[in-house]
């Protein structure tokens, strides 16, 4: 016969003998305390309904839980069978609770049989309250793991604040003197009849591609008998075929005139194109690292996917991504917290794709506008979830990564359910071989 | 005199720009195609054999859409009629299993970081340049503006003394 069953039947036997007295039942509400630390007490309880919490003081005289006992389990073990007299532990009750009691003076624990009786029950007291305790310490323990997981999140994400800082104050350097020479040498240095040249470059860049200059400049070099330096200079100026002509039948002061501009043109508008990203990435890492209690404003979704894209690019570049921006909706909230979700979420699917050694990465953004909530479906033709493990994904530290280096901006999916919960928002996966969807839904305020 | 040319594979255009510039003074001597993905490279390269000219160096990027840049150099490694081409990548991201592929398997002859310095650049062109006009036997002295000199006497010294 089991051990569970014999104890249970035992207990029975004992709540029949010794703990059946109406007289000897104590009822006491939520918040009530039945033991005291460190103070007398000559009963044994057993607890019938409701349940307890034992406290010890730490050295700073606070008390900290070490266990709670329910029913069937007994209080007062150590005061009641110790020389002593005394309860090592606090207990209060947790809910309205009705226990049941005997003496040290009843004459019941006068009977012969009282040893018999008592030991099993209380060995299996015992070692039930240090199976309590040893769990206790292990959910401690994971608490612990988390917090300095946390923590160092925390460090990184002010250190990244930090780092935004300093770069914001050299880029906007870099960003003002572009448009300060773009200005300057527009206004003083740029001859009449190239200005308006100049300046469309300076807005819009050079406007063609490797392959069309390509072809331009072969174009160039076969009509004009131009070298093919010159041809290709040419190319890659924003003129049409009839200003070219007008250019080159200028001779070579007319030409070495419009590379020149040109040329300008383009280095300061690639200049103030880096800048712009520069601040574009610094701005999204701030966000990201902002304070989690800032005030919530106005944030247009759609925003907070186009920065996370921003800050991913680097490994999101051998992948083509899709965006499907179907409403303008905004929410009230921390644009950080949503920028942090996508990041994660992108980051997720790339990450097993690229371990799939999937051929065709993509992933496939869609953001939609349904009557009370916003949808966003984040698609990756990756490996796929298997079931066995889809219901673990959002726990903490749990990962499939088999190898190499990853930086990670979070502790992935369980900050981005997180997160997702904390704006009263479901997040849900659906996933087959080759595709796997997440699906996430925030209410609209 | 034959065309000698130089590609440079760079997906992001102002980056491309910002090369092609560092090495305009090879333009002088010799030709520079600049390429915004892989595949438009490689008809490049096609075009330029299909006309009897040559393919002397390759300057190009690693991530890039499609065809990553070592993915490229391995599969050029493995075309005969570009065995001679110097290899250069050229990029700011690659992981340890980028490089060692780069290495082992496309056989490049140069890796260099982004953000990249000029004179490093063009010292880097400039030398596999001279590799590749001697390993081809064309006539150098055309180009000796260009060339390394260093590497161009000791070459011809130590191929006069076999």
């Amino acid at each position: 016969m089991s051990n569970a069953f014999q104890t249970a039947r035992k207990l029975a036997e004992l709540k029949t003998r010794y703990f059946s007295n109406e007289k000897r039942i104590l009822i006491l509400k939520q918040g009530d305390v039945l033991l005291k630390g460190e103070e007398h007490n000559d009963k044994l309880f057993l607890i019938l309904e409701g349940t307890l919490s034992c406290y010890l003081k730490n050295e700073e005289d606070k008390n900290y839980e070490v266990m709670k006992s329910t029913r069937n389990m007994f209080l007062g073990v150590y005061s009641f069978f110790s020389y002593e007299q005394k309860s090592y532990l606090t207990v209060i009750a947790d809910t309205n609770v009705r226990l049941s009691y005997i003496e040290r003076s009843d004459p019941v624990v006068e009977n012969d049989m009282f040893a018999t009786d008592f030991l099993p029950v209380i060995v299996n007291e015992i070692y039930l309250r240090q199976t309590l305790t040893q769990q206790m310490s292990r959910e401690k323990q994971a608490a612990i793991q988390k917090l300095y997981e946390s923590e160092k999140m925390i460090l990184l994400g002010q250190l990244a604040a930090g780092l935004a800082h300093e770069l914001n104050n050299a880029i906007g350097i870099l960003e003002r003197n572009t448009a300060w020479l773009m200005e300057t040498i527009s206004t003083k240095w740029i001859p009449e009849n190239v200005k308006s040249i100049f300046n469309t470059t300076i807005v819009g860049g050079l406007s063609f591609n490797s392959q069309q200059i390509r072809e331009r400049a072969h174009w160039l070099e076969e009509k004009y008998k131009l070298s093919p330096k010159l041809a290709k200079q040419l190319a890659k100026t924003n003129l049409t075929e009839s200003e070219l002509r007008e250019v080159i039948q200028g001779g070579s002061k007319s030409y070495d005139l419009m590379n020149d501009t040109t040329e300008l043109a383009g280095v300061l508008h690639d200049m103030q194109i880096a800048a712009q990203q520069a601040t574009h990435v610094v701005k999204s890492v701030k966000d990201l690292g902002a304070n989690r209690k800032v005030e919530k404003a106005e944030v247009f979704l759609a925003d907070t996917i186009q920065r996370a894209l921003v800050l991913v690019k680097s490994f999101t570049k051998s992948i083509s991504i899709n965006l499907e921006i179907q409403t303008q909706g905004k929410l009230q909230a921390t644009s950080g917290d949503w920028v942090q979700v996508w990041i994660n979420l992108i980051k997720n699917g790339c990450e097993s794709m690229l371990q799939a050694n999937q051929v065709h990465p993509k992933i496939n953004i869609r953001l939609f506008e349904r009557d009370n909530h916003y949808q966003v479906e984040i698609t990756d033709n990756g490996t796929g979830i298997s079931p066995e493990i889809a219901d673990k994904i959002f726990q903490p530290s749990f990962t499939t990564k088999v190898s190499g280096l990853s930086f990670g901006l979070g502790l992935g999916l369980s900050i981005v359910k997180k997160i997702v919960d904390s704006y009263n928002g479901g997040i849900q996966v659906k996933s087959k071989q080759g595709e796997t969807t997440f699906i996430i839904i925030i209410p609209k305020n | 005199m034959e065309n000698v040319t130089i590609i440079l594979v760079e997906d992001q255009r102002e980056v491309l720009q910002a090369i092609a510039k560092d090495l305009e003074k090879f333009e002088e001597l010799i030709r520079i195609e600049e390429c915004e993905s892989a595949a438009e490279a490689e008809t490049v390269m096609k075009q330029i054999v299909d006309k009897g000219d040559y393919v002397a160096v390759i300057v190009s990027d690693h991530v890039m859409p499609n065809k990553s840049g070592v993915d490229f150099l391995i599969d050029l490694n493995n075309n005969p009629t570009f065995k001679r081409t110097r290899k250069i990548l050229l990029t700011a991201l690659a992981t340890h299993q980028d490089t060692i592929q780069a290495i082992n398997k496309a056989n490049i002859d140069l890796y260099l970081e982004k953000p990249w310095k000029k004179e490093e650049l063009v010292f880097a062109v400039s030398t596999m340049l001279t590799h590749y006009i001697l390993d081809a036997g064309l006539d150098y002295t055309p180009y000796v503006s260009l060339l390394n000199s260093e590497i161009l006497f000791t070459r011809l010294r130590n191929a006069s003394d076999v």
